[in-house]
């Protein structure tokens, strides 16, 4: 039954499947490492002064993101609460009323949303906003990377409400409780754990995400903040200019940005994993 | 004012197609314990989800016929109302996890403004809790979660948060099937204690709980009502040999 | 259907507008996008997709466009990252979810989840400082060296910056992202499947193997999914891929594609009459390629959740 030829094939296979894993993972240490070592002697070299300097100029030694972090935290704030309101009620309502023909096309325009590229949502967003607005800014960038979110958020939410046990759906109804009421005092309650952590994802993701501030956020060098209707900076999108152009200057402060990021990122992450420890059913 | 507090005639309920319950025509009195048995399978669960209309979330399900509930057709209210008038109590214990012991008592009063102060409910928990002889077990408790409960007191609790919503009817979907014989006996004491305040329907397929609680009694059996009558005379004196096989333990 | 509660009623006219909403903007960005490609598709017609040329021009009678270069570029780039981390997912579900200890598992899909929502700009910039130069030495030279008569491999790597090290890196960075969604699946088989083959003797490899076909439309779908990310894909394909309008099939060359050419000449699009056009029929392109992609994607999962849990 089990020839030699079986077990060694087994044994073979197995290493091959697990070496290749780890092969996917070694990438993660190499990015830690060069973003610490590179971006590591830039912040060292200005310290604090990093988040709180404006970008220099290609010819000066040294500067700071301070509008580019200003800016991210702003735009994924507000793009947060422009993408949450929508995609939490519309996962309640197709959670309660999966038959209903709204519920079918939602979920189907929904989820096809997130095949859009997000370039292409930039553009739109670039077309209809920043057009008619006469300018960039970061209420157009917002947005845009609230459309970018919205389906995932959505997604999130839904897979939230589904996973309330039928019988606390059942012992909600069975008290006389309208679905809303439900909503409000029993299901918010028992997914808070959850329903905060997909806040923190999409919060994160906005984060991070530079393609949909392409051609609406600006690229705003010399003030800190001008203003929602006003051009604006990010981090990614500091990064990526920085990245693309020639200047060793430049070169240093993408770098150091990308550490802050990283370990902005990393941070959060781990705030959003710690919190899902559920709620003892 | 109806005298009655069900008014049950020709109900006929299909859930995909299948027909439950066939032609049940029915009346219960107000501010009795009322017991619908049968064996299982025989659709009494079905029975009370229909008087309160949670057979509108079942997938494929039909009502035909009529149905009152304290004097109006239950579809032509809302069902939200409705619900709040006629509270169930289901099989499993299901008290909300995330909720101290005192919330969950506390949450139906709350919602439909049953007690106006907090030292109201205060008494109203306190009332609900000893009711279902659960009070002594839990007051220096009360910010606990369910989960420290055993499943006997869960399904205790949940019965005081049915009585603390001051229902009109109290709907019990075989209460004590998953408890021990313990709290068996002190849910149906309770039970005996509540004539006064509800109109208690019960369904269960143990024919002694029946024996025990009920003042009139049903026979559920294959869909349809085959005895019905005053407890002590369906009991003594069965007139259908289905019955008789029931109470015997052969079906 | 009728709402016969208030409350719900309230519901549905509160929902009824985000619904429509969600709509109007998906048809939205599809009309405006065509609007605005409408005036280079009815000037060039099918040459955008067969020409190479880039000459803008005051002169709106002598501008010419191509999109040939970027087209070939992007589905090159994308088929060959797919093709790169599909098996790679496929290795790493199984790992995390069969092959290790329970703890090492949970800690290596931890890692996973990581690797998953690192922005994307970060493996550009990794890529393009690092991994490029590295791969260019050690695996591109070589490459062309030996196999160079293959015309995938007939040009000589300089620079590094390549169809071939853009999809590498963008393996990487969706290898996690389709191995979440593997995982998914994977977990949404019943275990009695996977007692079956252990009863019938099966070692732990051939198990794998059993579990795999099962899970086969399913990694069909999540490919689907992955290249249609990858098509998408913005900041790590153009910081990694070179950005040279010319021609080639050489996967050693730098290329374009069509998010990456876009990010590079909008701004200075604006300036001529059919440049702008020119990009947004790009993007109408990709537009129709990632949600025909990731609909069908979609549609597969659902229809192969529905054939296991039978």
């Amino acid at each position: 039954m089990y020839s030699r030829l079986r077990v060694i094939k087994n044994y073979l296979a197995l290493s091959i499947i697990v070496v290749t894993s780890l092969v996917c993972l070694i990438p993660l240490a190499s990015i830690l490492y060069i973003a610490l070592r590179e971006g590591g002697s830039t912040l060292l070299e200005l310290g604090l002064r990093f988040l709180i300097e404006l970008p220099p100029t290609p010819l000066s030694p040294s500067g700071g993101i301070a509008p580019a972090l200003i800016g991210s935290i702003i735009s994924s704030t507000l793009a947060l609460f422009i993408a949450v309101p929508p995609s939490f009620m519309l996962a309640y309502f197709v959670t309660e009323f999966p038959r209903h023909p709204f519920s079918k096309v939602c979920e189907l325009v929904v989820r096809s949303f997130t095949g859009v590229p997000s370039i292409v949502v930039s553009m739109f967003v670039y077309y209809t906003l920043v057009i008619p607005m006469g300018t960039q800014s970061i209420i157009a960038g917002s947005i845009s990377l609230s459309f970018v979110s919205l389906p995932y958020a959505y997604v999130y939410f839904t897979s939230a409400f589904r996973s309330i046990p039928s019988n606390i759906r059942e012992a909600a109804m069975a008290l006389g409780m309208s679905r809303v009421r439900a909503l409000r005092y029993v299901y918010v309650g028992l997914l808070r754990r959850s329903l905060t952590t997909g806040l923190l994802v999409t919060y994160l993701r906005a984060f991070g995400d530079t393609a949909p501030l392409l051609f609406t956020m600006g690229f705003l060098t010399s003030t800190v903040f001008a203003g929602l209707l006003k051009p604006g900076n990010a981090l990614p999108l500091l990064i990526f200019v920085y990245a693309l152009s020639p200047y060793e200057t430049f070169h240093r402060v993408a770098w150091g940005a990308t550490l802050v990021l990283l370990l902005i990122y990393l941070a959060l992450f781990i705030v959003t994993r710690s919190l899902v420890r559920g709620v003892k059913l | 004012m109806s005298a009655y507090a069900v008014e049950v005639d020709n109900l006929t309920v299909k859930i995909r197609e299948v027909v439950v319950l066939r032609d049940i025509t029915l009346r219960i009195r107000r501010n009795t314990i009322f017991v619908l048995m049968g064996p299982s399978g025989s659709g009494k669960s079905t029975f009370l989800r229909t008087l309160n209309r949670l057979i509108d979330f079942v997938e494929g399900s039909e009502v035909r016929g009529s149905v009152r509930v304290l004097g109006q057709d239950i579809y032509e209210v809302d069902p939200y109302i409705l619900r709040s008038k006629v509270v169930m109590v289901s099989q499993e214990p299901n008290p909300f996890p995330h909720m101290t012991i005192y919330d969950n008592v506390a949450l139906p009063a709350r919602l439909n403004k049953v007690a106006r102060s907090k030292r109201e409910l205060d008494e109203l928990v306190r009332w609900a809790l000893e009711k279902v002889m659960l009070w002594d077990e839990v007051k220096d408790r009360l910010r606990d979660y369910p989960h420290t409960l055993s499943g006997g007191q869960r399904q205790r609790l949940c019965l005081a948060r049915a009585l603390a919503a001051k229902p009109e009817i109290l709907l019990l979907d075989e209460p004590t099937a998953n408890i021990d014989p313990a709290n068996t006996l002190r849910i149906e004491e309770s039970l005996r204690n509540l004539r006064d305040e509800v109109t208690v329907i019960m369904v269960t397929h143990m024919p002694h709980q029946a024996a025990r609680v009920a003042d009139h009694v049903a026979l559920l059996y294959d869909g349809t009502i085959v005895e019905e009558g005053p407890a002590r005379e369906v009991f003594m004196n069965p007139r259908n040999d289905i019955t008789n096989k029931f109470l015997r333990g052969v079906l | 259907m009728i709402f016969s509660s208030k409350s719900d009623r309230l519901l549905f006219y509160s929902t009824l507008p985000l619904v429509v909403g969600v709509v109007g903007l998906l048809l939205a960005i599809v009309s405006v996008t065509l609007a605005l490609a409408w005036p280079s598709i009815e000037r060039f017609g099918v040459s955008l997709l067969l020409s190479s040329a880039w000459k803008p021009s005051d002169d709106p009678l002598a501008e010419s466009y191509g999109l040939a270069p970027a087209v070939a570029g992007s589905l090159y780039v994308a088929m060959l990252a797919t093709l790169i981390s599909t098996p790679l997912s496929i290795a790493l579900v199984l790992t995390v979810t069969e092959v290790l200890p329970r703890r090492l598992g949970t800690f290596l899909r931890y890692v996973a989840e990581v690797m998953g929502g690192l922005p994307t700009v970060i493996y550009g910039l990794w890529g393009s400082s690092v991994l490029v130069p590295l791969l260019r030495d050690t695996f591109m030279r070589p490459l062309h060296e030996y196999l160079g008569f293959i015309p995938l491999f007939s040009c000589e790597p300089v620079t590094g910056y390549s169809a071939l090290a853009a999809s590498i890196v963008l393996a990487i960075a969706s290898t996690p992202y389709m191995a979440a969604l593997l995982i998914e699946g994977y977990q949404m088989i019943p275990s009695k499947y996977r007692e079956g083959a252990y009863s019938l003797g099966a070692t732990k490899y051939e198990m794998l193997r059993i579990m795999l076909g099962i899970l086969k439309p399913y990694m069909v779908a999540a490919s689907l999914l992955g290249f249609s990310r990858t098509l998408g894909e913005t900041t790590i394909v153009a910081l990694t891929v070179g950005n040279s309008l010319k021609f080639t099939t050489c996967l050693l060359d730098p290329m374009y594609t069509i998010p990456s050419l876009i990010a590079n000449q909008f701004e200075s699009a604006g300036l001529y009459r059919y440049a702008l056009p020119t990009l947004f029929t790009g993007a109408l392109l990709l537009l129709f390629i990632c949600l025909v992609a990731s609909y069908l994607g979609i549609k597969l999962i659902y229809a192969w959740r529905g054939r296991v849990y039978v």
